[in-house]
């Protein structure tokens, strides 16, 4: 079976490492890409095909939603979720409003099943 | 011995990482908490963490605020034993009341609500840090009443009188060079009824025990080394 | 004794506390949805749908009370687990908020809940609770019973009618003045003042006793020194017209928070990807003209997201990016209001509109062939035009941009569209900040006096004996004028007077014209526009104190609003842009 590929953004190395083990143990036909804030995750995601992408909302630099924007005029069908404990009603209306979810933190098995929901495939 | 000792602590990076990332965590649900207390929406962000020996706790304050501040003061014991404060600038924190409730108040009834306002907020506030340890840790301790405290940075800071405060349930042996304090720059962001944005920032003190800092550290070692 | 007095009271509470509970639901439904298994939640949210509830079968309104039921049946089922939060449910539970305030709207105007049809909105709701739902009811649901209803657990009306309290009688419930309120959940009738504004105005309000007191005392001891004393007096009451004009100034980002939630289920409901960037939300409006704006930008929005943004694949396809984007700006320059609103989407066929223009007979082939390209968009704001149905698919455009025209045309603002097919439209309008009380220039025509906004006016010329022969020709038929080197269309307010009855031809105009002794223009300006408009008389400046133009006269667009002129009668504002298009009409 081919391997699906999930993008984790986040600044904090503890919530990656999080989301690392909730794939490992229960996703195992997923790979994952890993960065630390919007750039690096843009440079990353160069050139994959991406189906799942989890993003923090407050991160140094560019802020989730706009990383989502950049991501989808890229890859326009990609699900993607905002993973944040808190955010901005504003916010939030803005992030539904171009089809992203949202899970709160902290991240758990089954949120990220509910997210994988929308992939895909 | 001790000299030894105080050497030896250090958060890693990683370990440091860990903290502030349950810390956010507990103040997501401080923030709905008080977004629903006030029926406004309450933001709340952690841009910074350090952690540092007490006096250095003091200087940093000193250095970025002016003498009068206004704190609430929450003592925890159990396996965690210290003292959260949670610290505004006197000016600002009328402010922030004033935001929170959204009204606009003659100042003479704002200076009354401002001691119950802010012993509320900050119960909700420091309970939510205090809570994120418990949630991620097999750590469990209990809560005193919260006080409402006004005075200089150093009044505040004052060991011993949180040592005071805590006499009996402190291990015996401790010492003020042990304790080692957090300190977190918190902004919070609020509206008012002109749907203005305000960010007033504060801070957050974590005063632990030595032996408080030596059983968090173990825990977070726990932690990080299952993920 | 239950008199009228205490039905107004608990009608009064009813609609108060409705709207709190309905408020807190509508934060609480938004906080659900990212956190959809929060029980404290979804017990307040439960808490507030059941006390609304209680309300509407208290006061006798047994239509709602069914619609809240069911949706406090749906909370309920979602408090025990057996529902978890999703957008599905989340739009759902939104509908039934907007349902619910409008119909309390309703009731608030007329008394009763009206006979709006709930039918659709309770069939979607069914589909989650299933009939036999009830609390400790643990039997399946019925298979398909010919009367469904039946198995329901709402109150027939035969039940509420043994309920001790009547429906309320034609109440004098006050209700809110402007029919178009429901659109915003923004309380206008009460401003909110900060003591130090108020302390401020008290000074100022016992500065103007004293002064009349002085004026009393001068009138009769020392004559000579009135004027002075006028000149201290006048400057005062300016100095308070201005400081509570201010007051009813309010940040347009008040009414522009909910757009957010507009596109967002607007984008969810129809499956595209919007973002909405707001520029300019500390720029200050009145107030009186909020809802005006919040009606006709939300008309704008809608359609943009409707008709404008393509769906993702589409954009996809056309190499844009899925994610469509509207941008509303705000600004205020010389004493107006300029909004813009810009969309991405594919634009407005400028060929597609002269078509459908021209099969509906609303432009001749000729006019058609003359039109330049923006008078070709603003073809899509008339009435006729606009309610045509396939309008949506050619131009972009939904129906009812009428309805935007004429929220404008109320508040004296003009609007242009610009638009690129393929590449997005933009609407720009501009609205004078302040209503109350407007800077005015007061002529005099037919008899009547007529107020001229100040804004609108460059400037005034008179002609008398030959100056009007060397200044004013026709031109294929139509008087023009020359002021400064330019050639100005000179427009004859009197003509514009004339609704039903004969009018001159235009020759016979430009004769009349060459023949007075005298001839006075007030050089006008609408939007790029400029013109000279004739009148009988120029009165002077004047501030004026607007207000909303009657009913009867609502029809008439040129216009504005009434005026209340400092002798106290009534005169009318003119609205500038109307006069220029009332003059093209008539040719």
């Amino acid at each position: 079976m081919e391997k699906k590929m999930a993008l984790i953004v986040d600044d904090s190395s503890l919530a990656r490492m999080m989301v690392r083990k909730f794939f490992a143990d229960g996703f195992k036909d997923w790979d994952l890409l890993e960065a630390k804030d919007g750039e690096d995750a843009l440079a990353k995601a160069q050139g994959q095909s991406l189906h799942l992408a989890l993003i923090d909302f407050n991160m140094p630099g560019m802020n989730g939603i706009d990383l989502a924007e950049k991501l989808l005029e890229k890859q326009p069908g990609l699900a993607i979720h905002l993973v944040t404990a808190n955010i901005q009603e504003r916010m939030q209306l803005r992030a539904e409003a171009i089809g992203i979810g949202f899970i709160k933190k902290p991240i758990n098995q089954e949120k990220i099943t509910a997210a994988m929901q929308g992939v895909a495939g | 011995m001790h000299g030894e000792r105080k050497k030896m602590f250090r958060l890693s990076e990683l370990e440091e990482d860990a903290l502030k990332e349950f810390f956010n965590m507990g103040l997501g649900m401080a923030a709905d908490s008080l977004s629903q207390m006030v029926q406004n929406e309450v933001l709340l962000t952690l841009p910074k963490l350090k952690v540092v020996p007490y006096e250095e706790a003091t200087h940093m304050l000193m250095d970025s605020q002016e003498e009068k501040l206004v704190a609430v003061r929450q003592n925890f014991k159990g396996e965690l034993t210290g003292t959260a404060l949670l610290i505004f600038p006197g000016n600002e924190s009328l402010e922030l009341v004033r935001t929170l409730l959204h009204e606009d108040i003659p100042l003479e009834v704002l200076t009354e609500l401002e001691q119950e306002t802010l012993l509320d907020v900050g119960n909700v506030i420091l309970n939510a840090f205090l809570e994120s340890f418990t949630q991620m840790m097999s750590v469990e301790f209990e809560f005193e009443s919260a006080e409402f405290l006004k005075g200089s940075s150093r009044f505040l800071l004052d060991i011993s009188s949180h040592l005071a405060a805590q006499k009996q349930s402190l291990m015996e042996g401790a010492n003020e060079d042990d304790e080692r304090a957090f300190v977190l720059m918190m902004d919070f962001k609020t509206s008012d009824e002109e749907d203005t944005q305000h960010t007033l920032s504060g801070f957050v003190v974590l005063l632990f025990s030595q032996q408080a800092m030596y059983i968090l550290k173990r825990e977070l070692e726990v932690i990080l080394s299952n993920l | 004794m239950f008199n009228e007095e205490i039905q107004k009271a608990l009608m009064e509470e009813f609609f108060s506390e409705n709207r709190e509970a309905l408020d807190r639901i509508e934060q609480g439904l938004l906080k659900l949805e990212s956190n959809p298994g929060h029980k404290e939640l979804i017990n307040a949210v439960f808490r507030d749908m059941h006390t609304v509830k209680g309300n509407c079968r208290m006061m006798g309104f047994p239509r709602l009370e069914e619609l809240t039921h069911k949706a406090e049946t749906l909370l309920d089922l979602m408090r025990d687990d057996h529902l978890l939060m999703n957008q599905e449910i989340g739009s759902l539970l939104f509908n039934v908020l907007d349902q619910v305030r409008k119909t309390l709207l309703e009731i608030a105007q007329s008394g009763s809940e009206g006979n709006t049809d709930y039918s659709a909105i309770m069939m979607r709701l069914d589909q989650w609770v299933p009939h036999s739902q009830e609390k400790g009811d643990t039997a399946p649901p019925v298979p398909a019973s010919p009367e469904p209803a039946a198995a329901s657990p709402a109150p027939t009306p035969a039940a509420a009618k043994t309920e001790p309290t009547t429906p309320a009688p034609e109440s004098p419930v006050t209700a809110p003045s402007d029919s178009d309120a429901s659109q915003s959940s923004t309380p206008m009738e009460s401003i909110r003042l900060s003591l130090s504004r108020l302390d401020t105005l008290m000074n100022q309000v016992g500065e103007l006793g004293a002064s009349f007191n002085q004026l009393k005392y001068v009138i009769t001891q020392k004559p000579d020194h009135i004027d002075q004393l006028l000149e201290v007096h006048g400057k005062q009451i300016a100095w308070l017209q201005n400081e509570v004009i201010k007051y009813r100034l309010q940040p347009i980002g008040r009414i522009w928070d909910q757009y957010h939630r507009l596109v967002r289920d607007l984008a969810v409901a129809v499956g595209k990807k919007v973002v909405l960037d707001l520029i300019g939300e500390e720029t200050e409006v009145d107030r009186n003209v909020l809802t005006s704006i919040n009606e006709l930008l939300g008309h704008l929005i809608r359609n943009a997201v409707d008709h404008g943004i393509e769906h993702p694949e589409e954009r996809t396809r056309l190499g844009k990016s899925p994610i469509g984007r509207i941008i509303l700006k705000a600004e205020q320059k010389h004493g107006q209001i300029f909004l813009e609103i810009k969309d991405d989407g594919h634009g407005i066929d400028p060929v597609l509109v002269v078509e459908k223009a021209l099969s509906t007979g609303l432009i001749t082939v000729q006019q058609a062939e003359e039109m330049s390209e923006t008078e070709i968009f603003k073809l899509i704001m008339l009435p006729g035009f606009s309610t045509a149905k396939e309008v949506s698919t050619i131009s972009g455009r939904g129906t009812g941009m009428d309805v935007v025209q004429n929220a404008l045309s109320k508040m004296g603002g003009t609007i242009s569209i610009a638009s690129t097919l393929g590449t997005g439209s933009t609407f720009r309008m501009s609205i004078p900040q302040t209503m109350a009380i407007v800077p005015a220039l007061l002529v005099h025509e037919s008899n009547e006096t007529f107020a001229l906004p100040q804004v609108n006016v460059i400037e005034l010329v008179s002609f008398y004996g030959d100056e009007i022969r060397n200044n004013i020709e026709g031109k294929m038929q139509s008087p023009m004028v020359r002021v400064r080197e330019k050639l100005l269309p000179l427009i004859p307010l009197q003509r514009l007077l004339i609704r039903d009855g004969p009018r001159r031809a235009p020759q016979r105009e430009i004769e009349r014209l060459l023949a007075a002794t005298a001839v006075h223009v007030a050089v006008l300006h609408a939007q790029e526009h400029l013109f000279a408009l004739e009148v009988g008389a120029i009165l002077g400046h004047s501030s004026l104190l607007i207000k909303p133009i009657n009913r009867i006269f609502s029809h008439i667009p040129i216009l504005a609003g009434t005026a209340v002129m400092p002798d106290g009668s009534i005169s009318f504002l003119l609205n500038v842009q109307a006069l220029l298009a009332g003059a093209d009409e008539l040719g």
